[in-house]
């Protein structure tokens, strides 16, 4: 089923300039099921946040329609599906961490027990159990990106969107965040989220989006992006002099070829060129000391599109 | 209603919390304890004094309230990106601009509150003969603030803090003397002036309709009706700038 449907959606920015435009996004279409986990790639400035924005409803299309659970995102009931953490967020540094999620929780009509038990929850399972009467002001970037995660959750959302959820966040914090994606998503929920942090996307998203200079430059499964194909292979091989001289004549197939004092390094991209000189190597009784085949990645494919741009 | 007072209470929390409610109440208590000193140099106007200035305090204190709190109300929400909370919650931004002046309307009640009951003890203790028209008049001030609220709501969708205080500030000054504007239409031989002061006279709000302190000093008693007058032109007021506040504030969009 379809959750958030994205169609021909163009952001024109007017500057500070008289007659003079910058344009964010130049008409990008896309789709994110139920259930899945939707990853929105791409370098600074690529039309993410903007893009999220439109959807969250902060920022209107200038063009272009945008649909989430088949209706608009101005109505309050689509609203109450919605968990949504902003990039960098701000929240009022007065209030206690229970106190701005109890704050959020009453624009949902949350019944006060229930709401005081999901609060708790939602701290101890961000990690904030001990900070649940700490002023807001004195939380660290990590402690409010938690909060933040929090604030997100406190209506048990059906669509989760998080813009930049990992920025800023030691590897800890962000396996943390990693770790909640995944349970929202085993739980049936439906995450978007952005990142310009190739890693992130590769571990957990189902579909990954890359956005560049307000283009969809690439979009599908991350099964079908990352081809399972050897991509190139490096081989670590004994200084030979025997072998040198039959490699000078094979070395116009090679990628890379470095002869140093007692080692050759190579690296190729055809398998059978890799396999000829195996068999090389074990005519001159010769020492491979590593073979290290390697696979397509998502940063093959993102250095791709972005790149041809 | 539910967002509106939820959205009000977080801005009350905040002045309390930034203790300006707290300083705007012991100053102006203290203020109202130094009018009684005031006694041996007033020649026999002592009791007067002490009035005057005891409204005058509760006026020119809910005036600091509103510059501190009140001009700052929407775009710091915006600065500082906790707008984002709001606009992305099945709330409408009209509630919460309807909920940023509740805010400042429990603020406003909370200091009238405190400075009129200590103002009214400090009267009977002293037995400085007093009437009605005194509550009236602190009832009148009341309405003048939650006005003022209403504009510097208004001038805080679209500038900033500073801009917000001055203009908030030049309302507050223009309020009291938009009276001589009529002097100046009936001098001025230039049509178009003619036409610009009346227009002036019209936006700029009367605050002489909600000064009864010249009354309340000198015990002269005021009719009901005149209150439900001042009642009715500050609610109208307020609802006509509550309105294009949130004109402006739904077109915004939040960067």
């Amino acid at each position: 089923m379809k959750i958030v449907g994205i169609e021909k959606v163009k952001k024109i920015y007017k500057t500070q300039f008289p007659f003079t435009t910058n344009i964010a996004l130049k008409g990008i279409d896309f789709d994110v099921n139920e259930n899945e986990i939707f990853g929105f790639l791409g370098p600074n400035g690529a039309g993410k946040s903007t893009t999220l924005k439109i959807i969250m409803g902060i920022l209107k299309p200038t063009e272009g329609n945008v649909e989430i659970f088949g209706s608009n995102i101005k109505e309050k009931s689509v609203r109450e599906r919605i968990g949504f953490l902003p990039e960098n967020p701000s929240f009022y540094p007065f209030l206690t961490a229970y106190e701005t999620l109890e704050y959020v929780g009453k624009f949902f009509n949350i019944k006060k027990e229930i709401l005081n038990d999901r609060i708790k929850t939602i701290l101890s399972f961000v990690g904030l159990e001990k900070n649940l009467y700490s002023k807001v002001g004195t939380f660290s970037k990590g402690m409010i990106q938690r909060l933040g995660i929090g604030v997100a959750l406190i209506n048990d959302p059906e669509l989760i969107v998080f813009d930049e959820p990992m920025s800023g966040l030691d590897p800890l914090g962000r396996k943390d965040i990693k770790d909640i994606i995944l349970m929202a998503k085993k739980r049936g929920k439906t995450i978007i989220f952005s990142t310009h942090i190739l890693p992130d996307i590769e571990m957990i998203a189902d579909k990954v989006c890359v956005i560049n200079k307000g283009n969809i430059v690439g979009i599908g499964y991350l099964q079908d992006i990352i081809k399972k194909q050897i991509k190139e292979i490096d081989i670590e091989i004994v200084n030979n002099e025997d072998i040198i001289k039959e490699l000078d004549i094979l070395k116009d197939g090679f990628k890379f070829y470095s002869v140093r004092e007692k080692k050759i390094y190579i690296t190729v991209e055809k398998e059978s060129l890799a396999e000829d000189i195996v068999d090389l190597v074990n005519r001159y009784k010769g020492k491979i000391l590593s073979f290290i085949p390697r696979e397509y990645s998502l940063e093959d494919y993102f250095m791709k599109l972005v790149n041809r741009e | 209603m539910n967002n509106i007072i939820n959205i009000g209470t977080v801005v009350f929390k905040e002045s309390i919390r930034h203790r300006i409610v707290f300083f705007s109440i012991l100053i102006s208590l203290l203020l109202m304890l130094i009018s009684l000193s005031l006694n041996p140099l007033t020649l026999g106007e002592g009791d007067r004094v002490v009035k005057d200035s005891g409204l005058s305090t509760i006026s020119l204190f809910s005036l600091f309230i509103i510059l501190f709190s009140g001009t700052r109300i929407i775009y710091q929400e915006i600065e500082k990106k906790t707008i984002f909370i709001l606009v992305t919650k099945p709330i409408s931004k009209d509630e919460i601009i309807i909920g940023k002046f509740f805010g400042l309307f429990f603020i406003i009640s909370l200091f009238v509150i405190i400075t009129s009951i200590f103002f009214i003890l400090i009267l009977l203790f002293n037995s400085i003969t007093f009437n009605t028209t005194i509550l009236y008049s602190i009832l009148n001030i009341f309405f003048q603030s939650l006005l003022l609220s209403s504009f510097a709501i208004f001038y805080s969708t679209f500038t900033t803090p500073i801009l917000s205080s001055v203009f908030t500030f030049f309302t507050y000054v223009a309020g009291f003397f938009v009276n001589n504007l009529s002097f100046l239409i009936q001098r001025t031989p230039e049509m178009f002036l003619k036409i610009f002061f009346k227009f002036l006279m019209l936006i700029i709000p009367n605050f002489y309709f909600l000064d009864l302190k010249v009354y309340a000093v000198n015990n002269i008693p005021v009719s009901l009706n005149f209150i439900f007058f001042s009642f009715s032109y500050t609610f109208i007021y307020i609802v006509f700038l509550l309105y294009i506040s949130v004109l402006i504030f739904r077109k915004k969009e939040f960067l």
